[in-house]
């Protein structure tokens, strides 16, 4: 086929594809910023001296390493979250402040949605003074040399509930490391979890419930170690200390008991201890009441280990209707009395436990249930108390 | 050797050298100085938000760079692979009581969204926290989710799939509804995790796995604290020809709630089987501890309830009604008030109850016929080398 090209329609034609691809002179619009501000980049506050109160939400961060003779950070208001980036809050031990002091500052008013992290409260009077907190997340911090607790969850005449302190760690700090105060009030639902707590001058953690509540709290993957009391203290003394778990911690060294429960003119029942290791303390678990007027009850000690306690591995004083169960309760030390202890109580049940060491390893009140204590060495016969499926083995 | 033949020697070692003359290397530079310098797009890569309502469209990651407020919704997610930051900042809402939500992601059945997180913030005062319509793989982190009109953290399955997500280390509190709901209506809500939360004061039930109609399977809820909501603790739900199938409840502190502590339920056809309640206290609850149900035309079977502490519960500790296949081993059961049941079967059949201690009800066991069970065991002092005291499978009773 012979095609004769129109020399005018071709040139008219590459003229108009020459012009089109040109596009549209006006633009299209204004021009996107292609840059971003230094406040995009860090939009957090900038916090650079203490004393400082922080009284609207937002997100701050300490920009350098801090020194005060009076308070750190007072946050007065919901929604912070205060990064210490790795500096430390530091006062001067003189009692002039708390390192984080969170307060509504009006009665009973909670404070919510606060979120402290990722640094050092040190030389406060309180590292950490959480007032009716809810909901709060302390993390990563280290909280030490302060001269009373270390962090305080205070629901004293109010509510301190649903808290979390998470992977931190605390030593030297004068009264207890964590104390949470529900006296008159509660302290219930709050978490604390894979912290390193050791050398503190009073409890490792502190449950205080006079006439109030601290139930439902969660103890889980803790090493506390040397502390000047108690390891772990639950204080239901004419309040309740309920429904509460203590999982997978360690425990060693305590000046007093590793794990104590006192329920007197109160309640400190319901709780859950289960796969702890407790070591070298005076008294591994004690339960206490001072007489029958409080209930230490209904409580379940299984699966932990208790070794080397310098008194009793775990003595049930007045408490009623506990379960112990497959625990390893030995201690060759000088002094070591007594086993798996029992004073003054009833319906207990001792089940499947092992206990050595003790000058009396195992003693149960008549009133208590117990699987019998099999002393055999040897292989166990088949029959008899050795052959008992809930017997108790001392040697 | 001659002073000479030393010369050349000196000569010829002091001419090796020359070549490292050539050691210092080429006077030319190799190329052009690199940059010393980062742009702040550089320092700071993602995209920031400063203002809500605001739309997420492109993959990405995106931060607050202040508290944001809506009188409507936050942040809406209509995209896979999106990391939000809220950067330790609040997203609020103006608690109007609409259905506005402060995080949306907005999947849907067809177009499910994936791999989201979302991290490091509060969000409050919307009419839900958080809801995850049709995700998969998405994660929440450290977040407090409070103060919301109808409810905390949605998982939303309806018709669809919600399944593989994570809620951990958040707090969810004084929400109006739920804390935390799965949603698997005419779909499901299968596969997800709430790990370290405490999810307090809501005034609903804590946490729902809401089968009903659809299904709600192999979630888990860990150690996390669900204390004084005002509803049921732990609800799974598998009602109205739903299921409510393999889920786990474990090492969890729940108390001090409205209604039930632990709620199974596979009530009006539906199906509520195989889930695992483990080393969990439930305490001072203001109905049952645990209640297992269903009525004649659904099923609540072949779960466990091991290793709980149950006190201080009313009318029952761990109540089975029309439940089979159970295991209900080694928990403690002391002190329920009202009825004081501790461990109840009513209408139940080839439920296993062994190694159980009640203490102080005043009924600690009522087992059904067509159960199996330990012999309970009521002595006092060291127990006997034979006969029931002795049966290694045997409850007991002080």
């Amino acid at each position: 086929m012979n095609v004769r090209l129109n020399p005018i329609l071709l040139a008219a034609a590459l003229a108009a594809q020459l012009v089109l691809a040109q596009g549209p002179l006006a633009p299209s619009g204004a021009p996107a910023p292609m840059m971003k501000t230094l406040t995009q980049v860090e939009p957090r506050t900038a916090i650079t001296n203490v004393p400082y109160t922080i009284s609207q939400p937002g997100s701050y961060y300490l920009a350098t390493n801090v020194v005060s003779a009076a308070a750190g950070v007072t946050i007065a208001t919901n929604w912070v979250t205060l990064d210490l980036m790795g500096f430390t809050l530091a006062g001067n031990r003189s009692g002039g402040g708390h390192g984080v002091w969170i307060y509504s500052g009006g009665g009973t008013v909670p404070v919510l949605g606060v979120t402290v992290r990722n640094g050092n409260v040190r030389g406060f009077s309180y590292g950490i003074q959480a007032k009716f907190s809810r909901g709060a997340r302390f993390e990563h911090l280290s909280v030490s040399s302060n001269l009373n607790y270390g962090i305080n969850l205070d629901g004293l005449g109010g509510a301190c509930d649903g808290n979390a302190i998470a992977g931190c760690s605390f030593t030297g700090n004068g009264l207890a490391a964590i104390h949470l105060d529900g006296s008159s009030g509660q302290c219930n639902g709050n978490r604390i979890s894979h912290c390193a707590i050791a050398g503190n001058n009073s409890d490792g953690i502190g449950f205080y419930a006079l006439s109030g509540q601290c139930s439902g709290n969660l103890i889980a993957d803790c090493a506390l170690q040397q502390n000047g009391r108690y390891g772990i203290d639950f204080n239901g003394g004419t309040g309740q200390c309920n429904g509460n778990l203590i999982l997978r911690c360690v425990i060693g060294d305590s000046v007093d008991s590793g794990i104590y429960l006192m329920g007197d003119d109160g309640q400190c029942n319901g709780n859950r201890l289960a796969d702890c290791t407790l070591g070298g303390n005076d008294k591994g678990i004690e339960f206490y009441l001072s007489s029958a007027s409080g209930q230490c009850d209904g409580n379940a000690i299984v699966g932990c280990t208790v070794g080397e306690s310098a008194d009793v591995g775990i003595d049930l004083g007045y408490a009623d209707g506990n379960r112990v169960e497959g625990n390893h309760v030995a201690s060759h030390a000088a002094g070591a009395t007594t086993g798996i202890d029992t004073t003054t109580t009833q319906s207990n049940l001792f089940l499947r436990n092992f206990c050595a060491g003790h000058v009396f390893d195992f003693m149960p009140n008549a009133n208590d249930t117990y699987g019998p204590a099999v002393t055999n060495s040897g292989e166990l016969a088949i029959g008899g108390a050795a052959f008992h499926p809930w017997a108790n083995f001392t040697r | 050797m001659s002073a000479t033949r030393c010369a050349i020697w000196l000569a010829a070692a002091m001419l090796g050298t020359i070549p490292r003359a050539g050691a210092q290397g080429p006077l030319a530079p190799a190329a052009a100085p690199g940059p010393m310098m980062k742009t702040l797009g550089e320092i700071e890569p993602r995209t920031p938000i400063t203002n809500i309502p605001y739309t997420i469209v492109q993959p990405g990651t995106y931060y607050l760079v202040s508290n944001l407020t809506s009188a409507t919704d936050g942040v809406i997610i209509r995209t896979n692979d999106v990391v939000l930051d809220l950067m330790g900042f609040a997203l609020a809402g103006d608690r109007s009581s609409s259905g506005d939500i402060g995080v949306y992601l907005e999947g849907t059945n067809a177009a499910p969204i994936l791999d989201v997180v979302v991290r490091n913030g509060s969000i409050h005062d919307f009419g839900y926290g958080v809801r995850m319509d049709h995700s998969r793989a998405g994660r929440l982190e450290g977040l407090a989710v409070a103060s919301n009109a109808f409810g905390g953290i949605w998982l939303y399955g309806r018709f669809g799939k919600c399944s593989g997500n994570a809620i951990l280390d958040c707090a969810v509190h004084d929400n109006g509804g739920e804390g935390i709901f799965f949603y698997g209506y005419g779909g499901q809500c299968d596969g997800n995790v709430i790990d370290g939360c405490a999810i307090v004061r809501n005034l609903k039930d804590g946490v729902t796995f809401s089968g009903t109609g659809g299904q709600s399977d192999g979630n888990a809820l860990l150690r996390s604290t669900v204390v004084g909501c005002s509803s049921n603790g732990v609800y799974l739900d598998g009602t109205s020809s739903g299921r409510c199938v393999g889920n786990r409840v474990a090492d969890c502190a729940i108390v001090d709630n409205g209604q039930m502590g632990i709620y199974l339920n596979g009530t009006s056809s539906g199906t509520c089987h195989g889930n695992a309640i483990s080393g969990c206290t439930v305490a001072g609850n203001g109905d049952m501890g645990m209640l297992l149900t269903t009525s004649g035309s659904g099923t609540c079977n072949d779960n466990t309830v091991e290793n709980c502490v149950v006190d201080g519960n009313v009318d029952s500790g761990i109540h089975l009604v029309y439940a089979r296949g159970t295991r209900v081993e080694g928990n403690h059961v002391c002190g329920q008030t009202g009825l004081s049941y501790g461990i109840s079967a009513i209408n139940a059949s080839s439920n296993l109850i062994v190694r159980n201690t009640c203490v102080g009800q005043g009924n600690n066991f009522v087992m059904d016929p067509d159960d199996t069970y330990g012999p309970v065991v009521t002595n006092k002092g060291a127990l006997p080398n034979t006969g029931t005291p002795a049966h290694p499978w045997a409850n007991f009773s002080r």
